[in-house]
């Protein structure tokens, strides 16, 4: 019955398969945000909202001093704070929803809004 | 085969071997060829699912999904309602003896094998719509690669949405989409592979219409 290997529609089946995992890699590996909202807490408290879209540098006031965050290319990061480790800083840029860069000593934390921000697992 | 070989039988035992209390009445449940070969193409793919839990796995949900060979078998050589029997029977039966059934795993992989075979039953119409067109018309057929492939994807679509939705709805999730999609794309050309291997060495078959007829 089947001695052939591939078939007509197989080819097409393959090039669409292939078409949409290399989609897949270019979409959600690529480094840019799927939400456009980051917020800023500061003592657990709100702060504020960024537009991720909008390049801008935002100077926070925290516990230890003022913290720097910029917001470039639909991402966001630390790049000065008043820490001794600078972990704030070394955590780079955030991008994905529910992604987080916090400044422990200064109270300062990033995060970036998910689509449902009520749950990170549910378990049963 | 004869289909229509009904054979009444109470699971084998004699009638005065049942307990009756007064008012019971026997119920007999008639076995045809088609339960047969749905109970053995189910058993063949249990015992696949389940010895596959033993192959190391470098991501969760990265499996070879070996036993969806004995889906694509039951699809083309039965049909599509006897593949869904076959694959819905593993998927609980597997299930239980693993000790996962209605647990998160259980959701996971009844949603990709919904998913699977919504997807299988759309490309088998599509052949019979080419068939039904007749030849000379330019009609794109879809083989056993074309088959496993597609039903992997789906698998995977379906699994990977069933868990966004339902267990971890964190955007990062979608990070791993990629590397899930690779593996079901490889896996899903190597069943299919295995499925065209197993065909040349079966006899020809096509589905009849009197293999989804039960009792």
């Amino acid at each position: 019955m089947q001695t052939t290997w591939l078939r007509p529609g197989d080819y097409i089946a393959i090039v669409a398969a292939l078409a949409l995992l290399v989609a897949s890699y270019a979409v959600y590996w690529s480094g840019l945000s799927q939400t456009a909202l980051a917020e800023i807490r500061v003592e657990g408290k709100h702060w504020g909202h960024l537009d991720l879209f909008v390049n801008q540098t935002v100077t926070v006031h925290g516990k230890l001093g003022d913290s720097v965050i910029e917001v470039a290319g639909g991402r966001a990061r630390f790049i000065h704070s008043p820490c001794t480790n600078k972990l704030c800083i070394r955590q780079g840029w955030v991008h994905h929803g529910g992604e987080t860069a916090v400044c422990l000593p200064n109270t300062v934390t990033l995060q970036i809004l998910s689509n449902d921000p009520r749950f990170d697992v549910i378990n049963f | 085969m004869d289909t229509n070989d009904k054979v009444d039988r109470v699971a084998g035992l004699p009638e005065s071997a049942i307990p009756m209390l007064p008012g019971m009445l026997p119920v007999t449940l008639p076995v045809t060829q088609g339960d047969h070969i749905i109970a053995g193409l189910a058993a063949l793919a249990i015992l696949i699912h389940v010895a596959e839990t033993a192959i190391p796995s470098p991501l969760p949900g990265v499996k070879p999904g070996l036993a969806n060979v004995i889906t694509l078998l039951a699809l083309l050589q039965y049909g599509w309602s006897v593949a869904c029997w076959v694959a819905l029977l593993r998927v609980v039966v597997g299930s239980i003896v693993l000790g996962t059934f209605l647990g998160p795993p259980f959701f996971l992989s009844m949603s990709g094998t919904l998913g699977s075979l919504l997807v299988l039953g759309l490309a088998w119409k599509w052949n019979e719509c080419c068939t039904s067109l007749g030849a000379g018309v330019g009609c794109l057929r879809f083989g056993p690669l074309g088959f496993a492939l597609m039903a992997a994807m789906a698998h995977m679509y379906g699994q990977f949405y069933a868990a966004y939705w339902f267990f971890i709805p964190h955007d990062g999730l979608f990070t791993l989409l990629p590397l899930l999609l690779t593996s079901s794309v490889v896996f899903g050309l190597l069943s299919g592979a295995i499925v065209l291997l197993v065909l040349r060495s079966l006899p020809q078959r096509t589905p009849q219409k009197a293999d989804h007829e039960s009792n």
